[in-house]
C-alpha cells in the first residue's frame, strides 16, 4: 500500500526525519525538486543563503550567556532554518556527546560546543571527534581537566570508547586505564584547549593492541579506524533517522558505507536516506517523534510566527531539557519518550498551541471566513483537510467518524445541522486541531 | 513621576506569561492557519515574558538599565579573567546580594501585601515608597557595576559584551597547541 | 543495552493484550471509582529511592574508627568529632541527623559492603545490574517488574500496581504485563482544553477517549501510544482526587526529591494502591570536588526520608511501609586528584521501616584488603532483594530472581 505512493509521499517522510517537519511552503519547495535534489540540498548546507535566519537572530538580541537564552536560541534555529538537516544533526550530535550544562555551569562554553557540533556535523567522524575531546564544556563535564600524570581519571577515556566509538564490550579495563594516560594534561582554560605538557603522561601504552607513545591525538585516530565503531555510529544514526529496532542489514550496509568513505558522515547520511528500508512502508510513521519533532514540528505545520517564551521548559517537562540531556548516554530516545506524564504533556501542548494561536486572528477575520476561502463546506470537510494536514491522514475510519461528530455537534454535546455561530466555530476548529494533535499518529514521525 | 506608577504596580502584579500572536508574510493562504499579509515587517519572534517586559519598561522610564549589569555567572565566564579580579569580583558581587536582599524583601513583602487587597489607587505612601525601594536597587546596581567595571579591563567589558552577543569566538575553536611562551603565561594566569 | 526500550514495547503490547481480555479494560474504562482501595493498616508498601550517579559509601556510613580511612582521604575525610557515631568504629555523615535518629529507635538497618562479583564501573550496566539484579547477561525487566507480573494473578492492583515518581520508568519496573505509570508533577497531570470554551471540554474528553479506545492501525507504536494516553487521563482523574484529601504539617526538604517523597505520602494515605513507588535523588557523580556536593545530597536524603516517616507516622499507616535505598556502586577508596573520587564498588544499604530490626548487618568492608583500589563486597545485592521478596512482600523470591539467596533478617 505505502510503496506505491509517489515521490512527494517519500519526500515527506525524508523531511519529518532529516528535519522536523515543513510547512506547507517548503514542503512545496522540496517536492518541486524531487527526493534526490531534495536529498542533496539537505546534504549541503553550506550551498544554501541562510543568511536570511542569521538577520533574523541577530534582531532577536538573544542573550548567549544565559541558559534560557541559548535554549530559544537553538530552538529559533531548528524552526526557521533553511538547512534543517544541519540542524538535526546538531541534535543528533548534542545527544551522542551528550554533555550538560548543570555541571558545565557555562552557557557560553555550551554554546561554542553547539556551534561545534554544527561545524563538523557532516565531515569526517575523526575530525568531529578530535574536535570534541579538545571542547572545553567536554573536559569540564568528563572531568579530563582532573587527568593528571599523577592521578589518573579516567572518566573520559571510558566515556569514549563507550558512548563516542566502540561501545561497551569492545575493549577491555586495561584499555581504559592506558588511553586514560594519554589522555592526561588534556586540560581546558577559561579562554580554550590547554596541553598541560607537565601533567601529560609520555610513557609507553598499549592500547587496542598498539603500543608506544601514545597520546590523546592517537589514541582518537585508533578510536576512529576501528571497524566497530563504525558500526556503532550506524546503528545510533539509523536508530536515530529510522526506527527504534535498526534493521541489522541496514546497520551493515551504512557501518560499510563508514569504512569505505573514509568516516565521511555526509556518505553514511547520504546511504541512510537512499536505503531501501528508510523508503519502505515499514519505516513510514514507524518512529516516535522526540519533544523537539513534536514542538518545532508543529510550530511548522501551524505556521505559528509568535513562539510561546516557554518552549525550552514545555520541551523539558516533555522529557528534552536542550542542553541538559539526562545523563552522559544522552537520551534513550524512541519509545522511552512515552510514559503516562510526558503523554500529557503532549496533550497540553497541543492544547496550548491550539487555543493561543490567532488570539488577534479574529480582529480582521472570522473562523467561518477561513473555511469559507480554504472551500471547505462541512465538517467532514474540515476535519480531512487537518487529517492530511496534521497526520498524513493517517487515522483508521473510526477518527475520521468521531473527529466528524464532534465538529458537527453543539457543545452539550447534540448534533446539529445549523449553522454555527463564529464563536462555536472557532471552538470547534481550534478543538478539532488540538485533537488531532492527541491522536497516536500525530506522535510519530 | 506620576507616569511610572503604573509600572511600578505592573511589577508588583505577577503576570504569567501567554501566547500571543503576530501577523504571518504569506501572500496566498496555502491553509487555513496561514495568516494574512501585514504592512509591517514581521519575522517570527518569542512572546516577550509579561514579567520582563514590565521590568524593561520600568526602566526604561526610570532611565538605568540595570537589567543590562552582568550577574556574577555572566562575569565568571570572562575568558582572561585572572584570579585575583576572580576574587575581587567575587566580594562585590557578594557584598551587593547582602545590600539589596533587604530591599528585595521589602518589596516582596509590599507585592504580598498588594495581592491581598491594598491596591496602588488606595496608598500614596505605598505607591511613594514602591518607588523609593526601586530606586534605591537601581543606584545599588549601577554602584556595583561602577566597582565592577573598575576592576575590568575595558577589553574584557568588550569581550563580556561580544559574549553576549555571540560573537566571540568560541573557545572551542581556538584548538591549536599553544606555544611555550603563551603557556607559561596561560598557566601563571590560570594558577593565580 | 535498550533494555528499557525493548521492555517498553512487550509492555504496551502485553498490557494491551492483558486489559482487552480481562476485566480490567472495562474498569479502566468505567473510571477510577471502581479502583479497589488499598486495605489500610494490612498491606506492605515498598517505597525505592535509587540515589543515581554512584554515592560514595565511605562518606556516608564513615568508618572513622577505622585507621585507613583518614590517609585515603586526606582532602574528603570526615572529622571524627563530626561524624555522628553509631559504634566506636562507624558512624552517619553529620548531614544526616534524620536517620541517626531512626537509627536510635531502631528503625533504621544498615547493610554493609552490598555489591557483586566482577563489579562495573560504568554508570549505565551497573544501574542496569542493580535494576535487572541479573549481572551477568541483558535482562528485559527489573526486579520489582517481575515482581509485579508475578503477582498480577491479583486482581486488585487495578491501575497503579506501582508508580514511579520520575519522568522516566527505571529499568527497576520494567516488566512484561504491567505498565507503570510515571508522574512527576500532579499540577499538569490533566487534560487541558482551550479555557475560552469552557463548554467544550467535555465533548473534546469525549471525542477523545472514543478515538483513543478505537484507534486501530497496523504501526509499530500505535499500541504503545495508545496505552499511555488512555492511561495517562484516567490515572490523572484518580490521582488528583486522592491527593486533593491530604493533608499534612510536615515539612519536606525543598527540591524534586522531597516533593516526589511527599507526592508519594498523598498517595499512600489516599489510599492508592499500589504495591511500589520509585523516587531518585540525582547528582551522586563526584569526581569533583565531592564535599559539598555529597553533604548537600546526604541532607536532602535523610530530611526527606525523616519527613516522610513522620508524616506516614501522623497518619497512623507507617506500619505499611518500607524504604530501601540503592546506588548504581560505592566510590574508589582513595580519593582523585580533584578532591572527589572515582567510580567504585561496594556500598552500604539503608533500609527503613517501623517493621525494620534495626541495626547493622554485616562488618564494615576492609579499607587494606582491597581489590585494585576498591572495596570488596560482603553481601551480594541479591540477598538484600531476597529478603524483601521474601519477608516483606511475601513471595517466593526464588521465583523472582531465578535462584535462592541468603536471607538477612533485617525485615
Amino acid at each position: 500500500m505505502v510503496n506505491t505512493k509517489d515521490s512527494s509521499f517519500w519526500t515527506n517522510h525524508l523531511l519529518r526525519r532529516a528535519g522536523f517537519g515543513t510547512t506547507p511552503d517548503e514542503l512545496k519547495h522540496y517536492v518541486q525538486l524531487g527526493y534526490n535534489k531534495a536529498l542533496n540540498e539537505l546534504l549541503n548546507p553550506k550551498q544554501i543563503d541562510n543568511s536570511q535566519l542569521e538577520t533574523n537572530i541577530q534582531k532577536q538580541n538573544f542573550d548567549y550567556t544565559n541558559l534560557d537564552e541559548l535554549k530559544r536560541w537553538w530552538i529559533y534555529r531548528m524552526a526557521f532554518t533553511k538547512c534543517p538537516l544541519e540542524e538535526k544533526m546538531t541534535l543528533f550530535w548534542h545527544g551522542h556527546f551528550a554533555t550538560s550544562d548543570r555541571k558545565v555551569k557555562n552557557p557560553y562554553a555550551m554554546y561554542g560546543q553547539n556551534q561545534l557540533f554544527r561545524k563538523y556535523a557532516f565531515g569526517r567522524f575523526d575530525d568531529l571527534l578530535m574536535a570534541i575531546s579538545k571542547d572545553p564544556a567536554m573536559i569540564i563535564w568528563l572531568d579530563n581537566q582532573q587527568n593528571r600524570q599523577s592521578s589518573p581519571n579516567e572518566n573520559y577515556a571510558r566515556e569514549i570508547m563507550e558512548l563516542f566509538t566502540l561501545g561497551i564490550g569492545n575493549y577491555t579495563e586495561k584499555d581504559v586505564k592506558e588511553a586514560a594516560r594519554a589522555f592526561t594534561g588534556w586540560t581546558t582554560l577559561p579562554d580554550g584547549f590547554f596541553l598541560r605538557s607537565n601533567q601529560h603522561d609520555y610513557g609507553y601504552k598499549t592500547f587496542l593492541g598498539v603500543t608506544g607513545n601514545l597520546n590523546g591525538t592517537d589514541i582518537i585516530k585508533i578510536l576512529a579506524s576501528q571497524r566497530v565503531t563504525g558500526h556503532f555510529l550506524a546503528n545510533k544514526l539509523v536508530k536515530f533517522f529510522v526506527a527504534d529496532d535498526p534493521d541489522s542489514g541496514m546497520v551493515n550496509r551504512i557501518a560499510q558505507v563508514y569504512i569505505d568513505s573514509n568516516h565521511s558522515i555526509k556518505a553514511m547520511l547520504h546511504a541512510l536516506f537512499s536505503d531501501p528500508v528508510f523508503l519502505s512502508e515499514k519505516a513510514y510513521h514507524a518512529k516516535i517523534k522526540s519533544p523537539a519533532e513534536l514542538v518545532i514540528g508543529s510550530v511548522k505545520l501551524l505556521q505559528v510566527k509568535t513562539l510561546d517564551h516557554n518552549l525550552p521548559k514545555i520541551m523539558a517537562s516533555m522529557g528534552q531539557d536542550l542542553f541538559a540531556p539526562p545523563n552522559v548516554k544522552g537520551w534513550d530516545g524512541g519509545k522511552a519518550w512515552i510514559a503516562t506524564d510526558t503523554m500529557m504533556e503532549r496533550f497540553n501542548f497541543a492544547s496550548l498551541i491550539t487555543s493561543n494561536k490567532f488570539n488577534r486572528l479574529e480582529q480582521y477575520t472570522s473562523a467561518s471566513d477561513l473555511m469559507y476561502k480554504q472551500g471547505l463546506r462541512n465538517a467532514r470537510q474540515v476535519v480531512n483537510y487537518f487529517a492530511e494536514l496534521l497526520v498524513d491522514g493517517d487515522m483508521p475510519q473510526s477518527t475520521y467518524t468521531t473527529l466528524t461528530n464532534y465538529m458537527s455537534s453543539n457543545s452539550t454535546g447534540t448534533k446539529t445541522t445549523k449553522i454555527m455561530d463564529n464563536q462555536t466555530l472557532d471552538a470547534k476548529l481550534r478543538g478539532v486541531v488540538h485533537l488531532i494533535m492527541t491522536l497516536p499518529t500525530y506522535q510519530l514521525c | 513621576m506620576l507616569k511610572i506608577l503604573p509600572c511600578i504596580f505592573g511589577l508588583l502584579i505577577l503576570i504569567t506569561s501567554t501566547f500571543c500572536s503576530a501577523y504571518g508574510q504569506d501572500a496566498t493562504a496555502p491553509n487555513i492557519f496561514s495568516e494574512p499579509q501585514s504592512e509591517n515587517e514581521n519575522i517570527p519572534v518569542f512572546s516577550d515574558n509579561k514579567k520582563r517586559a514590565a521590568k524593561k519598561r520600568l526602566n526604561d522610564t526610570l532611565g538605568s538599565n540595570i537589567d543590562k549589569i552582568p550577574n556574577w555567572q555572566q562575569v565568571k565566564m570572562i575568558p582572561s579573567l585572572s584570579g585575583q579580579q576572580k576574587r575581587q569580583l567575587n566580594v562585590l558581587y557578594k557584598q551587593s546580594r547582602e545590600e539589596l536582599k533587604p530591599l528585595l524583601d521589602e518589596l516582596k513583602a509590599m507585592k504580598t501585601q498588594n495581592s491581598q487587597g491594598i491596591t496602588p489607587g488606595q496608598n500614596i505612601d505605598f505607591r511613594n515608597k514602591a518607588i523609593d525601594i526601586r530606586e534605591q536597587i537601581v543606584s545599588s546596581r549601577q554602584k556595583l557595576w561602577s566597582n565592577v567595571s573598575n576592576i575590568l579591563t575595558d577589553k574584557q567589558i568588550k569581550e563580556l559584551d561580544q559574549m553576549k552577543q555571540g560573537t566571540l569566538t568560541p573557545a572551542t575553536f581556538n584548538d591549536q597547541s599553544p606555544t611555550a611562551a603563551n603557556m607559561m603565561k596561560k598557566r601563571r594566569r590560570f594558577i593565580q | 543495552m535498550n533494555i528499557s526500550r525493548r521492555n517498553l514495547i512487550k509492555v504496551g503490547l502485553g498490557a494491551l493484550t492483558y486489559y482487552l481480555s480481562a476485566p480490567q479494560f472495562l474498569l479502566l474504562a468505567a473510571g477510577a471509582s471502581e479502583i479497589t482501595p488499598r486495605t489500610i493498616g494490612k498491606s506492605k508498601i515498598l517505597v525505592i529511592i535509587q540515589l543515581s550517579g554512584g554515592n560514595d559509601g565511605l562518606n556516608t556510613v564513615i568508618p572513622y574508627g577505622i585507621g585507613n580511612y583518614y590517609q585515603a582521604r586526606p582532602s574528603l575525610a570526615i572529622k571524627p568529632d563530626q561524624v555522628l557515631p553509631l559504634t566506636n568504629e562507624i558512624g552517619l555523615n553529620p548531614n544526616m541527623q534524620g536517620l541517626a535518629n531512626l537509627y536510635k529507635e531502631g528503625k533504621l538497618a544498615i547493610l554493609q559492603a552490598v555489591g557483586y562479583e566482577n563489579a562495573n564501573r560504568s554508570h549505565f550496566r551497573s544501574i542496569e545490574i542493580w535494576q535487572t539484579a541479573e549481572p551477568n547477561k541483558i535482562c528485559n525487566t527489573g526486579w520489582l517488574g517481575r515482581y509485579l507480573d508475578h503477582v498480577n494473578g491479583d486482581k486488585s492492583m487495578g491501575l497503579f500496581p506501582s508508580v514511579n515518581v520520575e519522568s522516566t520508568l527505571p529499568a527497576t519496573l520494567a516488566a512484561n504485563n504491567v505498565m507503570v505509570p510515571s508522574v512527576s508533577n500532579i499540577n499538569d497531570f490533566r487534560f487541558k482544553t482551550d479555557p475560552r470554551y469552557y463548554n467544550d471540554h467535555k465533548a473534546q474528553l469525549k471525542a477523545f477517549n472514543e478515538i483513543y479506545k478505537q484507534f486501530d492501525l497496523n504501526r509499530p507504536n500505535i499500541d504503545l501510544l495508545r496505552e499511555a494516553g488512555l492511561n495517562a487521563n484516567e490515572a490523572s482523574d484518580y490521582l488528583r482526587r486522592v491527593v486533593s484529601t491530604y493533608k499534612s504539617n510536615v515539612k519536606y526538604p525543598n527540591g524534586k526529591f522531597g516533593s516526589g517523597l511527599q507526592f508519594i505520602a498523598q498517595m499512600i494515605v489516599g489510599g492508592v494502591n499500589a504495591k511500589i513507588f520509585n523516587v531518585s535523588l540525582d547528582g551522586f557523580d563526584t569526581h569533583t570536588n565531592q564535599l559539598v556536593t555529597q553533604n548537600n545530597l546526604l541532607k536532602q536524603l535523610s530530611a526527606g526520608i525523616s519527613a516522610f516517616h513522620e508524616d506516614l507516622q501522623n497518619h497512623q499507616i507507617a506500619d505499611d511501609v518500607l524504604i530501601m535505598t540503592f546506588s548504581e556502586f560505592g566510590r574508589r577508596v582513595a580519593e582523585n586528584g580533584g578532591r572527589g573520587t572515582d567510580h567504585g564498588t561496594a556500598e552500604p544499604l539503608f533500609i527503613v521501616g517501623n517493621k525494620v530490626k534495626g541495626g547493622i548487618y554485616g562488618d564494615h568492608p576492609s579499607l587494606k584488603n582491597l581489590d585494585e583500589g576498591d572495596l570488596k563486597y560482603k553481601i551480594d545485592f541479591r540477598s538484600a532483594y531476597a529478603s524483601i521478596l521474601d519477608r516483606w512482600l511475601s513471595v517466593d523470591a526464588k521465583q523472582i530472581l531465578g535462584r535462592a539467596y541468603d536471607i538477612i533478617p533485617f525485615v
